[in-house]
């Protein structure tokens, strides 16, 4: 019996795939990073609120002339990537990608001021 | 005086590999146990205070962290008692979809059960056929929630966040027909071999006047001969219309507890289909606002998780967070009462295997 399990396995292909060359495919719901576009933003604050973690904080944005209100800041060392910011935004300025190369050195990398867009910070 | 001279006490966890966050301080005299003391607390992260300061949508997503092996049953247990507090009435579709992901949140809980007790017993072949078929039913959770592990209070307060996407159903169906094929892997190398039925029978007996008097549920319970479950005493979401039986053992040893539990994947199985053909179109969430004020009143809400039952009493005096909540975690006395009584007087080697037979998940002890 145990000669035939092996036999049988040699000729299967693996489940696995080798990882960092290959990919399984990312469902369409899945939560990663986040991207925020600041056009879209009302600075309503909505997301502010309702984060769990209080991993989000209105702040101005760099260029006041252009952007003279308060706009979220996203702390992704707090955040725990439930997506409610995502869900409650009323104008769908923050969007959670399928991007889950997240691993830094560097913590202070991992606050997201209101200009930075995330799909162009995008590590993959 | 002189008789300690005999006594070695030895520390099981917290770091043992086998035992999980969790202490047990024994005292042997030669190979047989003494006595045996719980000692508790090194998972705790006070769920209890953080749920008063966060609003029940927040703690919807709170509420996965209970126990990490069965996230979407705790989710289902807040969500109940927010429900019966606010008076929400959850739409039809919704209420199947709970079940549904309820059920799965069983199997794969069995499944790293099966596998865990097998690793506890030196058989690694039983653990990674298991662990391997579970990642089926997370690849399901992950189509549906976002999430592998956590689902990110999916089952929330009023509903559920998303309906099923294109193509679940056929998924699932799939899916399910994989896990009957594990099943039949595992009754092979684990529910009918030989090795597995000595290693198991008669270690670590409960007789039903303990599970009476410690207060043990679940499988645990229902191995012992008491024939208790919610599911069917007290149902709640769409369990009165579904057609199931309970596995109900008498002999209250690691074997039997075991068995309870392989025969109720049967079970959950067979309440899948019945709900994914049942199921209706229609809303999946009550009208909710997340940041309203919760109604002033009191609700206690139990449902049966794939470890016993588990219940959360909630208070609210009017404000947007509760005012009080308390968790019941079903292993809370399974791993102090319990295992307490049944190390007594059995063998060092039985340690793990006793442990793990409870069904138990320290995270949802610790809280």
């Amino acid at each position: 019996m145990a000669l035939g399990t092996i036999l049988k396995y040699v000729f299967k292909k693996p489940i696995t795939v080798r990882f960092p060359h290959e990919m399984l495919e990312t469902p369409e719901r899945y939560r990663g990073e986040h991207s925020f576009d600041i056009d879209k933003c009302i600075s309503c604050g909505v997301c502010e609120r309702v984060c769990p973690n209080k991993a989000i904080k209105l702040i101005p944005a760099k260029d006041k002339e252009k952007y003279p209100k308060k706009y979220p800041e996203i702390d992704l060392g707090k955040c725990c990537f439930c997506g409610l910011c995502e869900e409650f935004c009323p104008k769908k300025a923050i969007k959670l990608t399928k991007n889950y190369f997240l691993s830094t050195f560097d913590s202070s990398s991992l606050i997201y001021p209101p200009d930075k867009k995330g799909e162009q910070n995008a590590r993959s | 005086m002189e008789k300690e001279l005999f006594f070695y006490e030895l520390p099981f966890g917290p770091a043992h590999c086998g035992s999980g966050n969790f202490h047990v301080k024994i005292v042997m005299n030669g190979e047989k146990i003494v006595e045996a003391k719980s000692d508790p607390g090194y998972l705790h992260r006070g769920f209890e205070k953080l749920m008063e300061y966060r609003t029940p949508l927040q703690n919807a997503v709170l509420s996965d962290r209970i126990c990490v092996l069965e996230p979407l049953s705790w989710n289902l247990v807040h969500a109940e008692a927010v429900d019966k507090i606010m008076g929400y009435d959850v739409p039809e579709r919704a209420k199947y979809i709970r079940v549904i992901m309820a059920e799965l949140t069983r199997i794969q809980s069995h499944l790293i059960w099966f596998g865990a007790t097998s690793l506890a017993m030196g058989f690694d072949t039983g653990f990674k056929v298991a662990i391997g078929y579970r990642d089926y039913i997370l690849d399901l959770f992950e189509m549906v929630t976002g999430g592998r592990v956590y689902p990110a209070g999916y089952i929330r307060p009023g509903g559920v966040r998303w309906d099923f996407p294109n193509g679940f159903e056929n998924k699932c169906y799939e899916v399910l027909e994989k896990i009957e094929r594990c099943m039949v892997d595992i009754d092979k190398i684990l529910f009918k071999s030989h090795t597995f039925k000595l290693r198991t029978k008669d270690i670590g007996r409960l007789d039903k006047e303990d599970v009476l008097k410690l207060g043990a549920t679940g499988p645990v319970a229902r191995a012992s001969g008491v024939e208790m479950d919610v599911r069917k005493d007290e149902p709640y979401e769409i369990y009165d219309r579904l057609e199931f039986d309970v596995p109900v053992k008498d002999e209250g040893d690691a074997y039997a507890r075991l068995m309870v539990g392989r025969e109720e994947i049967d079970q959950s199985i067979n309440i899948i289909k019945q709900a994914l053909k049942e199921m209706p179109e229609g809303e999946i969430s009550a009208k909710i606002t997340p940041f309203g004020k919760m109604k002033e009143g009191e609700a206690y809400a139990k449902t049966e998780a794939a470890r016993g039952e588990a219940g959360i009493y909630m208070v609210s005096n009017g404000q947007a967070t509760p005012y009080r909540v308390k968790i019941r975690g079903p292993s809370f006395l399974h791993l102090i009462p319990v295992l307490e009584h049944l190390l007594i007087g059995s063998q060092i080697a039985d340690v793990p295997l006793i442990y793990w037979s409870l069904n138990h998940c320290p995270a949802d002890m610790d809280r």
